[in-house]
């Protein structure tokens, strides 16, 4: 008798196994945005464990504003983007936590970023930032989170923990793309044309104000949350404001961010008061206003990578084996930018 | 709650992890809160005072009908039988039927040249009053008639009333069938619960997978039957014969499969119908509880009363044997059928096309019997092959097709419009030049829709040998686990669940 | 009454409702083998046995008689 429950609950065991890998196959073809999120988001997962010196989590100025391939040529520091667009400040802390899984020593950069009202965050933006995560229990207080703070019907709350259900219906116009998803290996890289190409103009849009305004609630429990864990687990964390040109309610919040972050002694590099040190120029480094282009990218990738040298001591990774996938990233990555850069920042790669 | 969402399955599992948990002797109390539970999670709360109000009086008037049965006193088990089934059909009348009887009284008295406007009335009925109701009905009749004893237990009776697997679309089981299991405790067997989740699955390929990709042509089609004239009509009826066939069966391999899993055995309500030679036939294959309610409960009663006997007499009398074998029973249909399209709705549409066409045509059937006998010795059709069958089962679906016309555009004059609207544009052109492709489905949907028929006709071509199930479980284990995948994931895949669908309200869950 | 002498009266029946001078029935007999034999003409059947027999079934037997063996039982028993 017992032999019969054994062996029933054996087949019951490989059925679900069997639908398991079964239902990641399906997932992985189906699930998630096409482009660009894929590379930053999954592309994360990609490193191997204890292989990167930094990681730097945040939404679209994260991405577009630290070219991780040249980083290396550069100074040797391995560090990659975490981020995605649109990505909102409140899932900083599970992103953290599912970060640190895989990097658990790195320097962890917190873009202050993604602010939003209670109802300003659509369930398809949301996607973008879980889409891409394993399944794992951090993931569902992530999507738990997001739910709560922007108001989510339970339909979408499954639909975020379950993303086939929002996808599925993809089926219908599966190209070759779908079973190939493919990384582009630039350790997160930004290739778009929009980056490469593209100048604004926008030293109009300049809000300066040292006023401060109350977070929504949600944003900021979620803070001090976030702050809460990173001393706990003791993180080396550094707090990122970066360049862009905000509407006043918004710099209001982040000031008042800052103002809490400093509470903690964390350290905080902001962008905009280091504006000219860095040498950023307005009108030629960004695409709109709050994205540089490539050439501001270099400009910030220089002055955080300096920034972290000095105060980390990254070892200098250039030249061995176990990194050669990095060089692999910069021959590719430099392949597709050479034509955007000018004499000079050429020569600085040098 | 949605019997194809994530919650409802959440929910299920629930239960079935709750109720193997606890002793036999309470598995029965873990159904009855489960019912409760179902109950709140799909309907207004407050509706449920109804079906409370049905189970109080019908546990009083069966208990007293059975004690005064015992006594020999009919004449009291006769009044408590009224009172239960005046109390509990009147419940069900005034919350389904009175704007019925409203709109008709004001029509009536418009005619009549003195009208009036009574304003109709806006009444939230229960979960499955319609099914219920029915299920009461039967049983205090069957108590009355001594086919079953009294349950004098008041949580029990509830138990009977509101089983949730028969809230949503029933089916209309009798108390006899159900008792000695409903009561009764189960055992943990591993077969049973894979049998009832197999079927459950099917189920619900049915419905997200086939039903809801149909409903998208038919409500495409008519939802403007101005544009799509001619042979679009005709292919949306076909259609909708599918929908609601794998809708509401679909439904039932849900909810039986869920309540296998229990152990608990309901009766059947379909049987591959489209296999039907004859009208009459199709009414066993389909929707068979209810069939087979007004059977038992309406024909029988009726044939067999004074009245109708002193009818026949007097026809026999009058106008000879043969038209006293046919006109009563003919006159009894009538009224069954009369109740048959009432039951599906408190309007006219419902009435005439589903009640008074199919009598019509099985009456027919019936007085021109001797009729089609002599043409097909005429014309020497062989009535044993193939050929003849697939003409017949062709002849009731068309028919049948014409009377769900009805119940799907609810109206009559309405109906009458689409048909004409059918009959004269002369357009087969549409099914050459990818006019198919534009009626909300594309391409792959609109093939993957016929393919999915298909599969839908093979299984139910080997459910006329045996079991599906059976027939699979005697297969290797490969070949089984394949099967089951390709239903998991065809349902995952292809299913129209999830945002950008609406929610495909199952037709019969308004009842 | 016996059993014989019921079947014979019960064959006479049987030929007339379904018009049928050649059936022959026995106790296994049910509506499967019976052309005409439906649920229509169950009731035609039985009220025409009540007629013939001068006996009343109840309702019970109506829902519940499964072949001709069990209604000749039950005959007999309310003949008794």
């Amino acid at each position: 008798m017992k032999k019969v429950y054994i062996f029933k609950t054996m087949k019951v065991i490989v059925f679900l196994l069997g639908f398991y890998v079964q239902f990641s196959y399906v997932s992985h073809v189906l699930v998630g945005d096409t482009g660009y999120n894929f590379q930053q988001s999954a592309g994360f997962f990609e490193e191997p464990k204890d292989s990167l010196d930094a990681v730097y989590i945040g939404a679209s100025p994260t991405f577009t504003s630290w070219v991780a391939p040249l980083a290396y040529k550069k100074y040797g520091i391995t560090m990659r983007t975490f981020a995605n667009n649109a990505q909102p400040f409140i899932s900083a802390e599970n992103l953290l936590k599912i970060a640190r899984k895989r990097q658990s020593n790195a320097v962890y950069l917190i873009a202050i970023n993604g602010l939003y009202e209670k109802n300003e965050l659509s369930v398809e933006t949301a996607h973008r930032t879980t889409d891409f995560l394993p399944h794992s229990l951090e993931r569902a207080f992530l999507i738990y989170t997001l739910c709560h703070g922007f108001q989510y019907s339970l339909d979408e709350y499954f639909e975020l923990l379950f993303p086939i259900i929002r996808y599925h219906s993809r089926w219908n116009s599966l190209s070759a793309y779908f079973f190939h998803r493919d990384y582009e290996r630039t350790k997160g890289g930004f290739t778009s044309s929009t980056f490469l190409n593209e100048v604004e103009n926008i030293a109009d849009y300049y809000c300066a104000t040292t006023d401060r305004e109350p977070l929504p609630g949600f944003t900021q429990d979620a803070l001090v949350k976030l702050l809460a864990y990173c001393k706990n687990e003791n993180v080396k964390v550094v707090f990122v404001l970066s360049a862009q040109y905000r509407n006043a309610q918004t710099v209001k919040w982040y000031n008042t961010i800052i103002d809490e972050v400093k509470k903690y002694n964390y350290p905080i590099i902001n962008e905009m008061s280091d504006f000219d040190e860095i040498g950023l120029d307005d009108k030629t480094d960004f695409y709109n206003d709050c994205h540089t282009n490539i050439h501001g990218a270099l400009k910030i990738t220089d002055y955080l990578a300096q920034y972290l040298i000095d105060n980390y001591g990254f070892e200098d990774k250039r030249g061995g084996t176990e990194y050669a996938d990095w060089d692999e990233a910069y021959e590719k990555y430099i392949e597709i930018v050479r034509p955007y850069l000018t004499e000079e920042e050429l020569e600085w790669l040098q | 709650m949605l019997i194809t969402s994530l919650p409802f399955l959440l929910f299920f599992a629930a239960t079935l992890g709750i109720y193997y948990i606890l002793p036999k002797r309470y598995q029965w109390v873990g159904l009855f809160v489960f019912s409760i539970a179902f109950f709140h999670f799909s309907a207004a709360d407050y509706t449920i005072l109804y079906a409370v109000a049905a189970v109080l009086v019908t546990t009083l008037c069966a208990g007293r009908m059975a004690k005064a049965k015992t006594e020999g006193n009919s004449r009291s088990a006769k009044r408590w039988l009224v009172l239960g089934l005046v109390v509990n059909l009147g419940i069900l009348a005034t919350l389904k039927y009175s704007n019925f009887v409203i709109r008709n009284v004001n029509f009536a008295a418009t005619l009549a040249g003195k009208p009036t406007d009574i304003p109709q009335l806006d009444l939230l009925a229960p979960l499955g009053i319609s099914f219920y109701t029915m299920s009461v009905v039967g049983y205090l009749l069957d108590v009355y008639w001594g086919i079953c004893p009294a349950q004098t237990n008041l949580v029990k009776t509830a138990l009977f009333v509101g089983y949730w697997p028969q809230l949503t679309s029933g089916p209309i089981a009798r108390y006899n069938e159900v008792r000695e299991q409903l009561y009764a405790g189960h055992k943990f067997d591993s077969g049973q619960i894979a049998f009832g989740m197999q079927r459950m699955l099917w189920g619900i390929f049915k419905k997200l997978v086939i039903s809801a990709r149909l409903a998208v042509v038919v409500d495409t089609i008519y939802g403007d039957t101005a544009t799509y004239g001619g042979y679009y009509i005709w292919l949306a009826a076909v259609l909708f014969m599918f929908q609601l066939y794998t809708d509401f069966s679909g439904c039932m391999d849900i909810i039986l499969g869920a309540s296998e899993c229990y152990g608990i055995r309901l009766p059947e309500n379909f049987r591959t119908p489209f296999f039907s030679r004859s009208v009459q036939e199709y009414w066993q294959r389909w929707h068979i509880t209810l069939g087979a309610w007004l059977k038992d409960y309406i024909l029988y009663p009726v044939l067999r009363s004074r009245a109708w006997k002193d009818m026949t007499k007097w026809i026999k009398a009058h106008w000879g044997k043969k038209a006293a074998k046919q006109i009563p029973s003919i006159l009894g249909m009538l009224c069954v059928w009369l109740l048959m399209g009432l039951w599906h709705g408190g309007s006219w549409n419902y009435v005439l096309g589903m009640g008074v066409w199919f009598w019509f045509l099985i009456a027919a059937a019936q007085v021109l019997d001797p009729v089609f006998k002599k043409v097909i010795a005429l014309l020497k059709v062989n009535t044993e092959c193939f050929s003849w069958h697939l003409f017949q089962s062709l002849r009731v679906f068309t028919l049948a097709m014409i009377g769900n016309m009805f119940f799907r555009l609810n109206g009559f004059r309405k109906t009458l419009r689409v048909i004409k609207a059918g009959l004269f544009p002369n357009n087969p052109e549409i099914f050459f030049d990818g006019s198919l492709f534009k009626l909300g489905l594309d391409g792959p949907n609109f093939i993957l829709m016929v393919v999915s028929l298909f599969v839908l006709l093979i299984v139910s071509l080997l459910q006329e040998k045996d079991s599906v199930r059976k027939q699979i479980a005697r297969q290797n284990l490969p070949f089984r686990w394949i099967i089951w995948y390709g239903l998991i994931f065809g349902i995952l895949i292809f299913g129209m669940y999830g945002p950008g669908y609406n929610a495909a309200d199952f037709i019969y869950q308004g009842f | 009454m016996n059993r014989t002498e019921i079947y014979e009266k019960l064959t006479a029946v049987f030929q007339d409702v379904f018009d049928d001078d050649g059936i022959e029935i026995n106790d296994s007999t049910t509506a499967a083998d019976i052309e005409d034999w439906d649920s229509l003409t169950h009731i035609m059947l039985l009220s025409a046995v009540e007629d013939e027999f001068g006996i009343k079934f109840d309702m019970k037997a109506v829902q519940g008689l499964k072949d001709v063996g069990a209604m000749v039982n039950l005959i007999g028993e309310l003949l008794a």
